[in-house]
């Protein structure tokens, strides 16, 4: 159940990756670090020590915060090199991920903290299986969150028109699709899916600036369930987050983290275009 | 078979190599002659880094792919290196439970070294396999995986690599005279590598990998050639850093040593073993005032705040600067043998 609820959290960091990828063909490395900081955001507003407003007001507020440093960094900074070759966008944001480190460890300290939400730390015991409420909570969030993501760009028309970017940037273009703005747009959207899987992993354990790095692992699970296909991002994070601790009973503890990275490397030697292709689709 | 397209691009490395190397020899004598010794420690480490930067630029500078994983090549060189030449009676101690023998024999450091670049670069040769048949972006993904499953390995066998805990007795075998000379080595090795057909046609292929391909380059060779020479100088890094400092741990050989060198050879220009250089001199003495400044001093009579961290947002506000405004780096192309030759012998760009 916790590996569950650890999957969804990467299934979400995944999809920011995905979502960017599809709409920009760049790869976000800070989205790791996007996640940690919606997750200090979030502990800022809503904690006693600290701000302590109503928790229900702080989330809205705190992934309005977050939307606005996505889009800010594509503004100020992506697209200014638009154009440019792939390599500066990578070393980019994995320069925007350090700075968003440093900050949050200046701002907050390097001190783990944890969100202190109505549910956190109460149990349910059902048929003589003790469930964290809050594990249960990151699950059912995380589901509904997919399926409004999925209903948004199978029937609006800007997720219409997201989608047909991502498979090709210049006929959308020709057919009237205003590529630049929608690509922001994703950024935002970016932004607002790293700021709630914060909100997930602060619910379910403490924060601190290193944690961004899972980033690397929500990035495994993105490889893993095919680049560029949303389902199989979080299919790859559910995956993830239940080899982790079943391979920590097996082979031990020092080498669970290392299952994502095998998987992985597997994949991309057996399966080059993940669990869920994307490549099949595109033909059509 | 000709290694070089022609005799002037053979002249042109001779040249850029020698003065670069002039350079580098100059910071390291004039530091022996007036430093400290604690500036000595500094500066062999900044020479380790040069290492590092030049071996990242054989594979990112004329490919165009962001390799993450240098740090661990750099590692795995060190303690492949340690574990052959450190003492027996040290390692007993050391390694008490340590596998397959590993603590019951010694070599000398020559051997060592010789041993640790072969199963360096043979590691490299394998994951290299893996690597160059990914485009840009899968590429760096599995180098990032390749950074942490070594540094898990490192952290984990603590019975081989002691993990956290410094791995200590290594006897101390270079000094800077000594990686003054590998630094000018790697840095004839680097250039001549860039000019080499080789160098040229992976540089094509990097700018545009169908028309390069359509001439009959063969990218994958030429890229895994490129990574095992890079891991090879990685390698060569590690093992400097062990044979001078005499304990390692599994902590440096990870994110932070990562991003510090490449800010290093993204600054200088990575096209470029010039730029390389550049930065790596650059970042070095830069970062040295940062972390003065870190420690919140007195100057003219103002007191400054601690600022702790400091050095990390300056390493990231230098590389989003650099990649927003001049994203060649500071140098792009040049060559600081261009400064001297101009009009001649000088290819147009």
């Amino acid at each position: 159940m916790s590996g569950l609820a650890s999957g969804c959290v990467y299934g979400l960091v995944a999809l920011g990756f995905v979502l960017i990828y599809k709409a920009t063909e760049a790869i976000n490395f800070a989205q790791g670090d996007f996640m940690m900081f919606g997750a200090f955001i979030i502990i800022w507003l809503a904690n006693e020590s600290f701000l302590g407003l109503p928790f229900l007001f702080a989330i809205p507020f705190g992934l309005v915060i977050m939307a606005l440093i996505s889009a800010s960094f594509d503004k100020l900074v992506l697209q200014r090199v638009a154009g440019e070759p792939q390599i500066v966008i990578v070393i980019l944001t994995i320069a925007a991920g350090f700075i968003l480190r440093f900050f949050a460890g200046v701002i907050w300290g390097y001190e783990p903290l944890s969100l202190e939400t109505p549910i956190v730390g109460k149990y349910l015991s059902l048929g003589g299986v003790v469930l964290s409420l809050a594990e249960i909570g990151v699950i059912v969030l995380t589901v509904m969150f997919t399926i409004t993501l999925y209903i948004f760009f199978s029937f609006t028309k800007m997720g219409v028109a997201l989608m047909a970017i991502s498979q090709n940037q210049l006929a959308a273009s020709h057919v009237g699709i205003p590529v630049r703005k929608l690509q922001s747009f994703t950024w935002v959207l970016a932004g607002i899916v790293a700021g709630s899987a914060g909100i997930l992993y602060a619910s379910k354990g403490a924060v601190d600036p290193s944690v961004g790095l899972i980033g690397i692992k929500a990035f495994a699970a993105a490889v893993i369930g095919g680049f560029g296909s949303l389902p199989g991002a979080l299919l790859g994070g559910l995956v993830i987050g239940i080899v982790e601790p079943f391979s920590a009973r097996f082979i031990g503890s020092g080498y669970s983290h290392l299952m994502p990275y095998i998987i992985l490397l597997l994949i991309l030697f057996l399966k080059p275009n993940g669990l869920i292709s994307q490549v099949r689709s595109k033909k059509v | 078979m000709r290694i070089f397209q022609s005799i002037r691009s053979f002249k042109n490395a001779v040249w850029g190599a020698s003065l670069l190397s002039i350079l580098v020899a100059g910071i390291g004598l004039l530091v022996i002659v007036f430093g400290e010794k604690y500036h000595l420690r500094l500066v062999y480490a900044a020479y380790v880094n040069l290492l590092v930067v030049l071996g990242l630029q054989v594979f990112m500078g004329n490919t165009n792919i962001t390799n993450l994983s240098h740090s661990a090549f750099m590692g795995l060189g060190a303690y492949v290196a340690a574990i052959c030449v450190t003492p027996v009676t040290i390692k007993k101690l050391s390694l008490p439970d340590a596998p397959w023998g590993l603590n019951t024999f010694e070599l000398d450091a020559f051997s060592s070294a010789i041993i640790s670049l072969t199963i360096t670069g043979f590691l490299a040769f394998l994951t290299g396999l893996i690597i160059v048949r990914l485009s840009g972006i899968g590429a760096t993904i599995v180098t990032i995986a390749i950074l942490v499953i070594v540094h898990s390995v490192f952290m984990h066998r603590t019975d081989i690599f002691k993990g956290k805990q410094a791995f200590f007795g290594i006897p101390q075998v270079f000094d800077l005279y000594s990686i003054i000379i590998i630094s000018i080595g790697v840095i004839f090795v680097a250039r001549f590598f860039r000019e080499s057909k080789w160098g040229i046609q992976l540089r094509a292929s990097s700018d545009d990998d169908t028309s390069a391909s359509a001439m009959g380059v063969n990218i994958f060779n030429l890229r895994l050639f490129a990574w095992t020479l890079g891991g090879l100088i990685l390698a060569m890094a590690g093992i400097c850093y062990a044979y001078f400092l005499g304990t390692i741990s599994a902590r440096p050989f990870y994110f932070s040593h990562v991003f510090l060198t490449l800010a290093m050879l993204i600054l200088g220009g990575m096209r470029s073993i010039t730029g390389a250089v550049l930065g790596t001199i650059m970042i070095t003495f830069g970062l040295e005032w940062v972390r003065f400044m870190e420690t919140g001093p007195v100057l003219i009579g103002i007191k400054f705040p601690e600022m702790l961290g400091l050095s990390g947002i300056t390493l990231g506000a230098v590389i989003v600067l650099i990649m927003v405004l001049r994203n060649g780096g500071l140098v792009g192309n040049f060559e600081i043998e261009q400064m001297f030759l101009k009009g001649r012998n000088v290819p147009k760009v």
